[in-house]
């Protein structure tokens, strides 16, 4: 479904910083409605390669495709989850969250329905009038999870969403992402530092190398879905854990 | 499982296994315990450190409205003192000195209720503030947008940017001789004296303002599909916001000092000319009363513009654009 | 038996971890450079040719072309007169800014270190802050008499309302758990302030002895302009009552130059003092 061929991306020198080539040779496809983990050690391209699917960044070789059609700027079947939460610190929960259906010029009523109805889902429900700096930084990034639910994507883009949060939010935040994908099964693709993190949530981890950044392997990860509550005792868990801390320990050697 | 306490006693706490400690403001934890109550603690404050040394028990309600009342009211009291003290010690030492040029406290108080009296003050004020009102109205106008445009265009800021930096630094009452030859000694001279002393604060913050908006918040627009007029719409305005209202607050400061400026240099009309009536007859409590008025206008004005900050722009964080 | 070690994930880095400012503003208003000095440079040099032809083809009595300003200002400079009321500046600056500094510095100090202090004088910092300083040369000249001191006291004025609540909020701004790492290993008030909360305040001072020398200039203008006796405001003063737009000019370029100097200075021993310091995101 998201295919990307013999992929480049090279950013030009600018203020003094030298020439980057952030992605080279990127290969890459993902099946409709798999849920793929990108990881690797910093500078290895995991975000611009989000950026490119997302159609923010454009690619300077190769192609990226969607569906067969190559991608030429955002579009209504993506939508992105950020790192730093990326809310308006002016707006209220409702408006952030639909915020990229008023993009859409859906109509006030719809979209405010539709964001309440997420808000629940997200487990926000009252906190619907609040604004950002009233909510912790688990809270805000639910809301980022439902603003991007809301436009209903078929791909969904996560970028580090949990990076910014403590441990323990960020396990019970994993544990509601896979209940919401329980319930809508999308596409996803997953930039992550985090071994656990990937095997925990992915169906594929996708190993990327720095410098250019490209993948360096595919780990299937054939754990049962939906996750049983006492996964990190499962043998196959901690082994896909080891396996890839193997392979990234080299990396950095 | 039993915790003990002790409040700052000798003996040192015995903590069980707190769970979690959290910093939950200057020199204060949250220390969650297995038993459902929470202490506060105060900041290691002894050397060589005691361990906990007092603790406050946070009550199960609300606190009560008391302690902070007393805090306002000793501050307000501190402050009516200290006005106090400083009209004390200025009709002493105006006594004292028994000049002509430094009158008493109470003879300016006598001079400013006679000035605000008479319509002399009031028609200066008008005059002046004629020219000043003009003056920043027009800055702003031309000012913010100026501004937005330059801070979202990255091309033309390189080049526009040398002349904002010079235009800043340079001392704009040297510009007022320049004004005057070209438009007069008229309105229209004062309007833009006040014009050139606020224009380039204006441009300068609102620019500043709009690159403090998080490139991310326009990246996850961008990522959700917005055109460029949606992108000034729903995130640039909106974001540039405080930074036009700090702006305006500075634009109004620089537009008093020209208007003041420009009438006790080169046109004396208005609350410049009685300044220098006061001064050529010396008549130092009318000065003094005037110079007063002065302040109290520009301070009035800008409480009302943070007055509107704050109604506008409720979520600005702490930092400002200076 | 996976040991510890295996979980530990591998350290963000620069570039994409949070580390980096997303930003390209500075709170404290320095500007992280946008283009460099062949864009200003080239804009200059634009400037310049515009401001040449307009002169020549407009044939505004207020606007000579360039050429002739330049002119005036060599003519100017040979005859020494600038010289002369250039130092004069230069002194009234040094004496005001030095002491505004000094007397800032301190004031700022007692108050963000002492909340009594700030309660008691803050009302009055933050009126004379947004005056027009210029109102007060009149009451000045009864304390000062109508020269240098009274010259120096704008000079002082101008600047040192600023350099107060900057140092204020700089010594605030300090991050307590320094403060609270320090009194765990014992320091006392003294070493607290010499060793955590100056360094601690010192972008915030830096930057309000940056904008204050920006404003000791600017009063500086403006009080000779008043007084009318010496320095480049008295020089503009005096052309300018003679219509003489094109000495004005030369005058208004060497008071730019003079500004800008100062300015840079400032920033250089900013830039030198405070290297340690991220730019705030």
């Amino acid at each position: 479904m998201i295919e990307l061929r013999d992929c480049g991306k090279t950013f030009p020198s600018q203020n003094g910083r030298a020439r980057v080539v952030a992605l080279k040779g990127m290969d890459l496809t993902v099946r409709a409605q798999e849920f793929v983990c990108l990881l690797g050690p910093s500078g290895c391209g995991k975000t611009t390669l989000l950026k490119t699917i997302a159609g923010l960044l454009s690619v300077d070789e190769g192609e990226v495709c969607i569906d067969g059609r190559p991608v030429t700027g955002p579009g209504p079947d993506r939508a992105m989850v950020f790192q730093d939460f990326a809310l308006l610190p002016w707006a209220n929960v409702v408006t952030n969250v639909a915020f990229g259906l008023e993009l859409r010029s859906v109509p006030r009523a719809i979209r405010e329905q539709r964001a309440r109805e997420l808000i629940d889902a997200v487990g926000l429900a009252g906190f619907e009038l609040h604004y950002p700096r009233q909510l912790s930084g688990g809270m805000q990034q639910r809301v980022g999870l439902a603003r991007a639910l809301a436009v209903d994507p078929k791909i969904l883009l996560m970028d580090e969403p949990f990076g910014s949060v403590d441990a323990q939010t960020r396990r019970l935040l994993q544990e509601d992402l896979m209940g919401l994908l329980e319930r809508t099964r999308k596409t996803v693709i997953f930039v992550t530092h985090s071994m656990d993190e990937a095997v925990r949530l992915g169906d594929r981890v996708v190993l990327m190398t720095p410098r250019p950044g490209r993948v360096h392997d595919t780990f299937d990860v054939e754990l049962p879905r939906p996750r049983p509550p006492d996964l990190d005792k499962h043998p196959r868990f901690a082994e896909l854990k080891e396996q890839l801390w193997q392979q990234l320990r080299a990396m950095q050697r | 499982m039993p915790h003990m306490h002790e409040q700052a006693s000798q003996a040192p706490l015995q903590c069980h296994c707190p769970t979690a400690v959290r910093r939950t403001g200057r020199g204060a934890y949250t220390v969650a315990f297995q038993q459902p109550c929470r202490l506060r603690l105060e900041a290691l404050t002894c050397w060589p450190p005691r361990g906990i040394i007092s603790l406050n028990m946070l009550p199960r309600n609300p606190g009560p409205i008391m302690p902070k009342l007393s805090e306002t009211a000793l501050k307000m009291g501190l402050r009516s003192f200290s006005l106090f003290v400083f009209a004390l010690g200025w009709e002493l030492l105006a006594l004292r000195l028994d000049s002509l040029l430094l009158p008493t406290f109470t003879e300016t108080i006598a001079a400013l209720a006679q000035l605000i009296a008479t319509r002399q003050l009031w028609e200066a004020l008008w005059i002046s503030n004629q020219a000043m009102v003009l003056g920043f109205l027009l800055a702003s106008l031309v000012g913010i947008p100026l501004g937005l445009l330059i801070g979202r265009g990255r091309a033309i800021e390189r080049y526009v940017d040398p002349y904002l930096s010079v235009l800043l630094a340079t001392p704009k009452s040297a510009l007022m001789p320049i004004v005057i030859m070209a438009t007069g000694l008229g309105l229209v001279s004062r309007v833009l004296v006040a014009f050139t002393h606020a224009i380039v604060v204006i441009t300068v913050t609102v620019r500043a303002g709009l690159r403090t908006i998080d490139p991310t918040l326009i990246e996850m627009a961008q990522s959700f599909g917005a055109t460029e007029r949606q992108l000034w719409r729903k995130v640039f305005l909106r974001g540039a916001l405080p930074a036009v209202l700090t702006g305006l607050r500075l634009g109004v400061a620089r537009a008093i000092s020209g208007m003041i400026s420009v009438e006790l240099l080169l046109v004396a009309v208005g609350i410049g000319r009685l300044i220098l009536n006061f001064q050529g007859t010396f008549d130092a409590a009318g000065l003094y009363a005037t110079v007063s008025v002065v302040l109290a206008e520009a301070l009035l004005l800008l409480q009302v513009v943070s007055w509107l900050d704050r109604r506008m722009a409720p979520w600005r964080r702490e930092r400002d654009i200076r | 038996m996976i040991s510890p070690r295996e979980h530990a994930d591998p350290p963000p880095g620069i570039g994409e971890g949070r580390l980096l400012p997303r930003t390209l503003a500075d709170a404290q208003g320095r500007d992280i450079p946008i283009g460099d000095a062949r864009h200003a440079f080239f804009a200059l040099l634009v400037g310049g040719a515009v401001w040449e032809i307009a002169g020549r083809t407009l044939q505004y009595s207020f606007l000579p072309p360039l050429s002739n300003v330049l002119r005036a200002a060599l003519r100017l400079i040979a005859s020494g007169q600038i010289l002369g009321y250039l130092a004069a500046s230069l002194v009234s600056l040094a004496i005001g800014y030095g002491l505004a500094a000094a007397g800032g510095v301190l004031l700022g100090l007692l108050m963000g270190r002492y909340h009594i202090v700030e309660y008691v004088v803050e009302p009055y910092v933050g009126a004379l802050l947004t005056a027009p300083k210029l109102v007060f040369v009149p009451i000045l000249y009864a304390f000062l008499g109508i020269g240098r001191g009274t010259q120096v006291a704008v000079v002082f004025l101008s600047a040192f309302f600023v350099i107060v609540i900057n140092t204020m909020a700089g010594i605030r701004s300090v991050d307590a758990s320094w403060i609270e790492m320090a009194r765990a290993f014992g320091a006392k008030e003294r070493q607290l302030l010499w060793k955590v909360l100056l360094p601690g305040a010192l972008p915030l001072i830096m930057a309000g002895l940056r904008l204050g020398m920006g404003r000791a200039v600017k009063g500086m203008i403006r009080g000779e302009m008043f007084i009318a006796l010496f320095g480049m405001g008295a020089l503009l003063r005096k052309y300018g009552s003679r219509f003489d737009s094109e000495s004005v000019f030369a005058i208004l370029l060497v008071v730019v130059a003079l500004a800008l100097i100062c300015s840079y200075a400032v920033q250089l021993v900013e830039r030198r003092l405070t290297s340690w310091t991220e730019p705030r995101p």
